[in-house]
């Protein structure tokens, strides 16, 4: 680090924090302070619902996904623009008409207090533990890559997001995440252009492209049908409209976002923005990956990304067999350039014979390659029982620290610190509404007025900012950390979106079958997660399917009470209100 | 598909004015045609799965 990236870097932070404390300053009632006084407009909410899905993790670790394993992860959001249109339909509507504060409160006025409450705790935990892994993420591959002390790194911009996010309550989050957002996507914009530019002069863009698509790394759509597979076009249309639908639909941290529309066409606007910009722009963070990947086909990659691990292992009894593996990719690496070289001779002469030859040697040389590196990581594993020997999430920060020029460095950093801070800000803010609203306010104190019920958010974003901080500390060996963040998301939303969903299209299911129906639908993703080998965006289907199907056959053995019977929300008017108790 | 009541009449259709009034008439904001904007969102994610598709294809 320079000191020109010093400068960017702090420049950049300082700026977006005191924007966020001035412009969430005056915010004395509960409607301003979790709500922005419902005033925004759509552009802020469509940015603030981007922000806030995409966290450092997403500019980090997704590069590294497509490098390592190509570009098919952008098929894991080809479910969302249906879930926006759904949502805009559905969702929206009720949520404003009930002019509610989380999306919690709705299921009391169907299903009654324990559903509220159950739903609210999922919420909670699978949040809380989240916002931990969004705050641990950038923390843990900076202090790698620039041997930064993580634990000081985690706590610096954990109390960063806490001062703006407690002080100036969700209108400070929404208006930072706009800008949070545009230095991100500026950021992997110039490194785009960089790597690009980085490649050898003689190499065009799209002889780039060939050689990742010959490599497999531009398998941007796989149709095939296997529920084994992580990502293919089902598992990503299907398993990803249930994961979409449940996070946009009842995750508070992004209910809260359209919340604060200044009516439903804000709102709506704002989701449907979204679900046209979201799979684009994770095309182009996976597309930076793939041309990361094609530069270092030039350039000699170390053998495996994180430099703790290597300096680990350098130091252990395995040191003779890693020096071993190193000279093996070496040489594999000069093997593989010089078929690089011959594909392209090949493909600049149009002859379809040696490309298809130079193809299948490549793909030889770099099968070898692959093994070495799995051999490195295996080995690193035997170094330090339970260590993470995955290297993706360090593979983007490494080029950009090794070869972007100074400035941008620093740029690329703040980029990816403000995406931290921004998915950070939404999660504690949502925490701590869900907190006041549905736990506090609805069984502690139910006539809290609005100065101590924001008193309270305050203090609770504190705590939950605390709590992050803490779980940071623990967090590591979770592998990719984007499948990590997703995969604990999967666990619940399946179960919360079947809730959901009961409220919204069934009228005669009672709070004690959707009750039952959550905790069958629990219980069965957690068998599929534990007892088979069934690829997580699926989990998202089994806990939405098997929650409403139990519920429904629930609903036949349990008795009826007439107090379970509450009026439809679909079928609601604003009389629905009279049943919401704060 | 109800839409809310607009607090502050900024959406809401006010009555032609005989004489002139102090304050200028604010521009009713067009609704989005909604059905038109759903099927965009579809088509736009249909469209993306072919060129990705294509991409796939045509590099591979």
């Amino acid at each position: 680090m320079r000191p020109i990236d010093w400068i960017v870097l702090i420049g950049t932070l300082v700026a977006i924090v005191a924007y966020g404390v001035w412009k969430g300053r005056h915010k004395k009632n509960l409607d301003g302070y979790l709500l922005a006084g419902r005033q925004l407009k759509w552009p802020t909410i469509a940015l603030s619902i981007m922000a806030t899905q995409a966290s450092a993790i997403t500019f980090l670790s997704t590069p590294g996904q497509a490098y390592a394993d190509g570009m098919r992860f952008v098929q894991f959001y080809l479910g969302l623009p249906i879930a926006m249109v759904v949502l805009s339909i559905t969702a929206v509507p009720i949520y404003h008409r009930l002019q509610i504060f989380t999306a919690y409160e709705y299921l009391e006025t169907r299903f009654g207090v324990g559903t509220r409450t159950l739903t609210s705790l999922l919420f909670l935990i699978q949040r809380g533990l989240s916002t931990g892994i969004t705050l641990y993420a950038p923390a843990l591959i900076v202090s790698v890559i620039l041997g930064w002390n993580i634990h000081l790194t985690n706590i610096l911009v954990g109390l960063m997001v806490v001062l703006y996010t407690a002080s100036g309550g969700t209108k400070a989050v929404s208006r930072t995440q706009v800008h949070q957002l545009l230095i991100a996507l500026g950021g992997m914009a110039v490194a785009l252009v960089i790597a690009i530019h980085s490649l050898p002069h003689d190499v065009t863009l799209v002889e780039a492209f060939r050689v990742a698509g010959r490599m497999g790394r531009l398998n941007a759509i796989d149709f095939t049908f296997d529920l084994k597979t992580p990502y293919n076009f089902w598992s990503g249309l299907i398993g990803g409209t249930f994961l979409a639908l449940s996070y946009f639909g009842t995750d508070q941290s992004q209910v809260q976002r359209y919340l604060t529309g200044a009516s439903v066409t804000e709102s709506r606007l704002g989701l449907l923005i979204n679900g046209m910009v979201k799979v684009p722009m994770q095309f182009f963070i996976l597309f930076v990956g793939a041309m990361v990947f094609v530069f270092y086909q030039f350039v000699a990659p170390p053998l495996f990304f994180n430099t703790v691990q290597r300096a680990r292992v350098a130091r252990s009894q395995y040191a003779a067999d890693y020096n071993r593996l190193e000279k093996r990719h070496q040489q594999q690496f000069v093997e593989k350039r010089a078929d690089v070289q011959t594909l392209l001779a090949a493909m600049r002469a149009h002859d379809g014979a040696r490309v298809d030859t130079a193809t299948t040697a490549l793909r030889h040389v770099q099968a070898r390659e692959t093994a070495t590196r799995a051999a490195a990581a295996a080995l690193i594993g035997r170094t330090q029982p339970g260590a993470d020997n995955s290297d993706t999430n360090y593979i983007f920060l490494t080029f950009v620290i090794d070869f972007l020029p100074a400035g941008v460095v620093g740029l690329v950093l703040a980029a990816i610190f403000c995406a931290a801070m921004s998915a950070t800000s939404s999660g504690l803010n949502s925490l701590a509404s869900t907190t006041v609203v549905d736990l506090f306010r609805r069984l502690g104190k139910p006539h809290a007025t609005d100065a101590e019920c924001v008193r309270l958010s305050k203090l609770m974003t504190i705590a939950w900012g605390l709590f992050a901080i803490g779980f940071a500390e623990f967090a590591n060996r979770l592998g990719s950390l984007i499948e990590a963040v997703n995969k604990l998301g999967s666990l619940f939303y399946g179960t919360i979106l079947a809730i959901f969903l009961l409220a919204f299209y069934t009228k005669r299911v009672s709070g004690t079958a959707a009750f039952l129906g959550a905790l069958i639908g629990e219980a069965a993703v957690v068998w599929c997660a534990i007892a088979t080998d069934m690829a997580w965006l699926w989990w998202n289907v089994i806990g939405c399917v098997v929650g409403v199907g139990a519920a429904l056959v629930a609903q036949r053995f349990v008795a009826e009470q007439r107090n379970d019977l509450r009026p439809s929300a679909s079928s609601a008017s604003s009389a629905d209100k009279s049943f919401i108790r704060r | 598909m109800s839409e809310e009541p607009v607090v502050g009449g900024r959406e809401s259709k006010s009555e032609p004015c005989a004489s002139p009034t102090p304050y200028p008439r604010l521009p009713t904001p067009t609704t989005p045609n909604w059905p038109f904007l759903y099927s965009a969102v579809i088509i736009e994610l249909a469209i993306l799965i072919i060129i990705f598709y294509a991409f796939t294809k045509a590099f591979a």
